[in-house]
């Protein structure tokens, strides 16, 4: 039993340790300037739209799925994320809440932006925002950087989610931006399961005018709307 | 000696059963009122259901990195050691064994309804399958909800998405996991189950104490510093193992306390060790012996009624310090003599107090009734230890020169205006401060500080849970029915929820068994499961991976696998018996039980909701204990005050017979009550659920305050420093040791227990500055001035009805059982009717050698009469036998007398038992003529004379009829003996003569008759002398017959007659028996 202790002891030692190197570390030297580039760049962004198609390497399915989409992105943090065409899948994140629509269904579940902070909100969120930082010191505080490759003319940041709860969802992000501009190219998710999730970016314009309206959903009286966070506790 | 013997081996057996029998139950529900839904809904909340049973040790670190590790590892820990837990879970079960979450799916469609059951055969069937495996395709490839991706993604078929069970939402294993982390996982709780069932506090606290050294030697103090975390410990063992043993704790340091407050209160008075030893010894053996009643008579007793032994001390102490003070003023006494003197006010006030502590049985707390009753019989018991155990000890080797001189100290008045003024004050502070409030919470149940609580306050913030659950506990006799209800309930709820009066609730509907379902689906799930591979194929064609079917499959398998009569009965997983702990329970008599949870709007809405749900389902929660159980008493208390107060309104108009100091016995309560208020709402006091039975408790123990200062001032007069000097100080050291008694539970653990032990010490307090400090004023100047002709008549008791009754008695009943009826009666009387007493002690005083006696003596004089009393009832029955009287000396006189021819007057006083003179007389073959005066009762004078005309002998009553002294006349003459008292004549008759050297207002019938008729005066008297009567006959008073002619001389002879029996009555004072005043008023005399 006093073995079987010591060895528990000893873990516990050993897994805090390693469970807190990486949070006083999470910085890649070497990735530090080019970063610090890429981010300064992204300060200049007001606006960015761009088509993508979107990879999922489920574990559930034995092929990928891939799905055209586009994107727009207002600064500093409204997005519109359309996947497939016609759209199946919408997520708006406007001023104060964050909507997905599905629009064959006609449903649409409104998330308030404060929900983010934690939870499974977090996580979605996640997925859809990655790419747009607009704070280098609050990038900093939500990925540790775990390195950084360089591949056909894109700097590669391997990220991870400091947040413990985070983590045991997505095990790590990887953000491709091209070497010449640092215009973002894809962004690419792996999960806990090894299920992957790739978007590859193309016709990126950048700090064109967007409609005020493609940030607002256009929703009439068919549509049913949900609070799924109405009266749970957080 | 033997037969001594005998009678204490049979009344120590069953002492010896009792201490046999006798059980401790920490169970705190047992002191609550089962017939309360709200209590028997907790009761089987927490008895039965898994969730009560566990210990939750929380882990809460700065880091939720770290919590998460400690957690793991200590449930990693407490699972390697069964000695220490049964089970331990630190995550949902569902995570640590996913694979049993497909036989629970595969369980719970069965359950569902028919149609629904079909409906999933229907969508996993042909074009609807492609369908829905096309669709689950869509949601993978497009959904941005990480959940729904998960859950497609290893349920592809929708086997997860059970129909909805009504508003409390399809079974989601994902939303138990809140209880199991909170504050972004800083915060973990690991749920450990007990080694073993029905553990008692004692060995779970022994547990809890192994668990936490087992923390503590798994990381140490340090290392949970260095992972900033910190361990609490709590749940349904943690609040039991710690409520009762912070009790158990309590009792025992208050009993110890109090014997030290009352020891150091006893060596403040006396200054001697022996008694107090003594006293400390019968103080521990009325507590031995009440506990053996109490074993004898319960069984079991409650941890919270032992607290009875703290109260008891300080009230039975009482007994002891009375007994004492009278064995210190007069030490060369017997114990007899002294015990007869005190018994009768001890015994009074023993069943005074005693018959107020068992109305506690009314207050609607079993457990304040089994304290009641346990009090009452030790005050019993305790009266009986003082008299007849410690007095004789005590006395036994008796210091000499002990006794108290008597003192004079000057008089000091007091006036009325003190009270008047404290009492001013009194409605001053109230009116400023307000009543005390009373608080409706169950917070008096709970410990005052406690780390159980400490650390459920913390869990209930860190999940985020700080509204209290109310409970719904379903009852139906089988699983079937709680079936029934559950649905019912689902409905009831849903409309509540609508109307706002339910914020949200959960109920187990959608995991419980319905065995109807379950086997009509067993064909559709054959059915399904014979299709399996079909249906896996396609999935497979539609490019899902054999990962994302492992559930589908093992689904499958298990509808393959099912034979009848399965599906009554919950899976057996991990995880399934963990959601059925939770939710599910079976009491030992059969009866199912299910567990429900509901968030109310408001505290309103739970009075609603119990009218809409059916009366087998009990809403309770902790929040709802406190006012349920405030209604429950609140309305006994006022009715038990009540009652209380009609008693004492009794006793104390028996003690005092005068309306203005009855009145003045609830003044003083009354005042006591309000100085107690004013204290509460100054020190800002609440009462409480328990406080509350402190105000019967407090009016029953104070009466006698009232009763001893009133009849002291009545001794004493407008001497208040006598007053202080006797009464007031024996008062002082008596509410000490109460306030000993209940103060030593001030410091109780319990919050409830010690608010109602402090308020009753400070009431006690309270009482005693109004009775010694204040009543005194109020007294003399409403009642101080006694009616001059207090008690100038005979007994009211002496009447027709009970005299004839008496008689009956005595002359059925065994001689000694009439004596001792008798004895009690009379004690009794004197003890409710001491101006009687004094009027005896100032009859008796002048015939005293020593006058400062004369209480003492009176008392005496009393239990002679009783004695005196049987004998003549048994005579009158014709019970009592002719040798009982003996004669003594003189009675050649009388002889002598009767010889001469010239009749034989006989004259007697009140002493001794005259009127069994006649069996003598009988003896000698003489019918005598015996004088009376008409007795109280028309009634009684019949009776009575028609008794003694049985026993031979003659009867005239003297007074209405002028002539009746004719026929004594004649009777004389004739040479025959006429008997007749001397000593209380008729008002109008009367003639002043010297007895004792003072003035004596005594009848001159002798004289007359001895003018009239010339016959022999002859003095005699009958006393009694140990088991028998001693007739003594004096010699003749000579006179001469021709000067009884002159009044002056038959005064004179009149006197001389009187002076005859001096030698008597100095030597029978204890039985001259006269209840009315004899003398007449003397300053010196005058009755106190």
């Amino acid at each position: 039993m006093n073995t079987f202790r010591t060895a528990l002891r000893w873990t516990v030692l050993v897994a805090a340790w390693v469970g807190f190197v990486p949070m006083v570390a999470g910085q890649s030297p070497g990735a530090e300037p080019v970063l610090r580039q890429w981010l300064a760049r992204q300060t200049n962004l007001t606006t960015w739209t761009a088509d993508f198609v979107q990879t999922r390497n489920l574990k559930a399915l034995t092929q990928p799925l891939t799905t055209p989409g586009k994107v727009w992105f207002r600064a500093p943090a409204q997005f519109r994320w359309e996947l497939g065409q016609p759209a199946q899948s919408v997520a708006l994140r406007g001023e104060a809440d964050l909507l997905i629509l599905a629009p064959k269904l006609k449903r649409a579940e409104r998330y308030p932006v404060a929900a983010f902070a934690t939870g499974p909100m977090g996580d979605a969120l996640a997925l859809l925002d990655t790419g747009f930082p607009r704070d280098a010191t609050a990038f900093t505080n939500r990925f540790a950087i775990l390195g950084l490759a360089e591949t056909n003319a894109t700097h590669a940041f391997r990220l991870q989610p400091r947040a413990k709860a985070a983590q045991k969802v997505l095990t790590e992000l990887t953000v491709f931006v091209a070497t010449n501009d640092f215009q973002l190219r894809a962004t690419e998710l792996v999960f806990r399961d090894g299920s992957r999730l790739r978007n590859d970016f193309t016709n990126a314009v950048e700090n064109a005018p967007i409609e005020a309206g493609q940030f607002e959903p256009a929703l009439d009286a068919t549509w049913k709307v949900t609070e799924p966070l109405r009266g749970r506790q957080p | 000696m033997k037969r001594r013997h005998w009678l204490g081996l049979l009344c120590a057996l069953p002492l010896v059963l009792g201490l046999a029998r006798l059980r401790f139950d920490a169970e705190i529900f047992n002191l609550l009122p089962e017939t309360l839904p709200a209590v028997r809904g907790l009761q089987l909340q927490q008895r039965h259901f898994a969730g009560s049973r566990e210990l939750l040790i929380t882990v809460s670190s700065g880091r939720a990195e770290f919590a998460d590790i400690v957690a793991q590892a200590i449930a990693k820990d407490l699972a390697a050691r069964p000695d220490l837990a049964r089970s331990v879970r630190w995550q949902p079960p569902w995570l640590e064994n996913p694979a049993a979450a497909a036989e629970n799916i595969a369980w719970l469609w069965r359950q569902q309804p028919p149609a629904a059951f079909a409906a999933l055969a229907a969508r996993l069937n042909g074009t609807q399958l492609a369908d829905e495996l096309t669709a689950a395709r869509d949601l993978l490839a497009t959904s941005l909800d990480p959940q729904s991706l998960a859950r497609t993604g290893y349920d592809p078929l929708g086997l997860t998405r059970l129909p909805t069970a009504g508003e409390s939402g399809p079974m989601r294993f994902d939303e138990g996991e809140g209880i199991f982390f909170g504050d972004e996982g800083r915060f973990r709780v690991v749920f450990v189950e007990p080694p073993r069932d029905g553990m008692n506090y004692q060995e779970l606290a022994r547990w809890l104490e192994q668990i936490r050294d087992e923390m503590k030697e798994l990381y140490g103090d340090t290392l949970y510093r260095f992972l900033l975390t910190h361990l609490g410990y709590t749940g349904g063992p943690a609040f039991l193992a710690e409520i009762a043993t912070g009790m158990e704790r309590d009792m025992r340091s208050s009993v110890l306390s109090t014997l030290v407050v009352i020891g150091a209160l006893f060596w403040f008075a006396h200054r001697s060790w022996r008694p107090l030893g003594l006293l400390l010894l019968c103080l521990l053996l009325t507590l031995s012996l009440t506990l053996a009643l109490g074993g004898l008579v319960f069984g079991t007793l409650n941890v919270v009624s032992v607290g009875f032994a703290a109260v008891l001390l300080g009230l039975t102490v009482d007994y002891a310090l009375v007994s004492y003070q009278e064995f210190v003023a007069g030490p060369h006494r017997t114990v007899a003599e002294v015990r007869r003197d005190v018994a009768p006010g001890i015994g009074w006030s023993a069943a005074t107090t005693a018959g107020t502590f068992s109305l506690l049985g009314l207050a609607g707390l079993p457990g304040l009734a089994q304290l009641g009753v346990l009090t009452a019989l030790g005050l019993l018991v305790g009266a009986g230890v003082m008299l007849y155990v410690f007095l004789p000890l005590v006395m036994r080797r008796a210091p000499a020169g002990q006794a108290l001189p008597p003192s004079e100290p000057p008089p000091c008045r007091m006036t009325w205006r003190p009270a008047a003024l404290v009492a001013a004050v009194i409605a001053a502070v109230l009116f400023v401060r307000g009543l005390p409030p009373v608080t409706s919470s169950a917070d008096p149940l709970r410990p005052r500080q406690s780390w159980a609580y400490a650390a459920m306050d913390e869990l209930k913030l860190k999940l985020g849970r700080t509204n209290e659950p109310t409970w719904a506990v379903f009852t139906g006799a089988d699983v079937g029915a709680i079936g029934d209800r559950l649905e019912q309930a689902e409905a009831t709820l849903a409309a509540a929820k609508t109307r706002g009066e339910l914020t949200s609730f959960t109920l187990p509907t959608a995991f419980w068994p319905r065995p109807q379902w379950a086997a009509t689906n067993r064909t559709t799930a054959a059915q399904v499961a014979a299709r399996s591979e079909e249906i896996l194929s396609a999935a497979t064609a539609a490019g899902f991976s054999s990962d994302s079917l492992a559930l589908a499959r093992t689904v499958f398998a298990q509808w393959r696998a099912t034979t009848a009569g399965e599906g009554t009965a919950w899976p057996t997983n991990d995880t399934a018996r963990w959601i059925v702990g939770q939710t599910a329970a079976r009491t030992a008599d059969g009866q199912w039980l299910a567990l429900g949870l509901l968030q109310l709007a408001s505290a309103n809405s739970r009075g609603t909701l119990a009218t809409l749900l059916p009366t087998d389902v009990l809403l309770t929660s902790w929040d709802s204990l406190g006012p349920a159980l405030l209604r429950h008493v609140s309305v006994r208390v006022a009715a038990l005050t009540a009652l209380i107060g009609a008693v004492l309104g009794g006793c104390l108009w028996l003690a005092f017979r005068r309306w203005q100091e009855v009145a003045l016995g609830f003044v003083a309560l009354g005042l006591s009550f309000a100085l107690l208020l004013a204290v509460m709402a100054l020190l800002g006091w609440t009462w409480n659920l328990l406080s509350l039975v402190a105000l019967p408790l407090l009016l029953g123990s104070s009466v006698d305050s009232t009763i001893h200062v009133q009849l002291a001032l009545r001794r004493h007069g407008p001497n208040l420093r006598a007053l202080w000097a006797t009464t007031g100080k024996a008062l002082l050291l008596c509410a000490g040791a109460n306030i000993a008694g209940f103060g030593s539970l001030a410091w109780s653990s319990n919050a409830g227990l010690a608010s109602m032990d402090l308020i009753c010490a400070v009431g006690v307090g309270c009482v005693f500055t109004v009775c010694v400090g204040l009543l005194p004023g109020l007294w003399w100047a409403w009642a101080g001035q006694l009616p001059p002709a207090l008690v100038p008549i005979p007994s009211a008791l002496y009447r027709g009805l009970p005299w004839r009754i008496a008689v009956v008695l005595a002359g059925r009943l065994p001689l000694r059982v009439s004596r001792t009826l008798a004895r009690l009666g009379v004690a009794n009387y004197v003890r409710l009717r001491p101006d009687r007493l004094a009027v005896v002690a100032a009859n008796l005083r002048p015939a005293l050698a020593d006058p400062t006696t004369a209480e003492t003596v009176a008392r005496r004089n009393f239990a002679e009469f009783a004695s005196k009393l049987v004998d003549l009832w048994r005579l009158e029955a014709g019970r009592l036998p002719a040798d009982i009287v003996q004669p003594g000396s003189g009675w050649d006189h009388f002889h002598s007398a009767l010889a001469t021819k010239r009749g034989v007057l006989l004259v007697t006083p009140h002493l001794g038992n005259w009127e069994l003179g006649s069996l003598l007389l009988q003896r000698f073959g003489i019918r005598p003529l015996v004088l009376t005066a008409p007795e109280p009762a028309d009634g009684l004078t019949e009776f009575r004379s028609a008794a003694r005309a049985r026993l031979g002998i003659d009867t005239l009553v003297v007074g209405a009829d002028p002539f009746a002294f004719v026929e004594v006349i004649r009777r004389l003459q004739d040479g025959g003996v006429v008997a007749v008292l001397v000593d209380r004549p008729p008002a109008a008759t009367r003639t002043d003569v010297e007895l004792f050297g003072r003035n004596f207002a005594a009848s001159p019938s002798a004289a007359e008759l001895a003018r009239a008729a010339g016959c022999v005066v002859l003095p005699v008297a009958i006393v009694r002398m140990g088991e028998t009567y001693r007739a003594e006959a004096l010699p003749p008073v000579p006179y001469e017959r021709a000067a009884l002619g002159c009044r002056e001389r038959r005064s004179v002879f009149t006197g001389a007659i009187l002076r005859a029996f001096e030698p008597l009555l100095r030597q029978h004072p204890d039985q001259w028996f006269h209840f009315v005043p004899l003398w007449p008023e003397r300053s010196e005399d005058a009755p106190r």
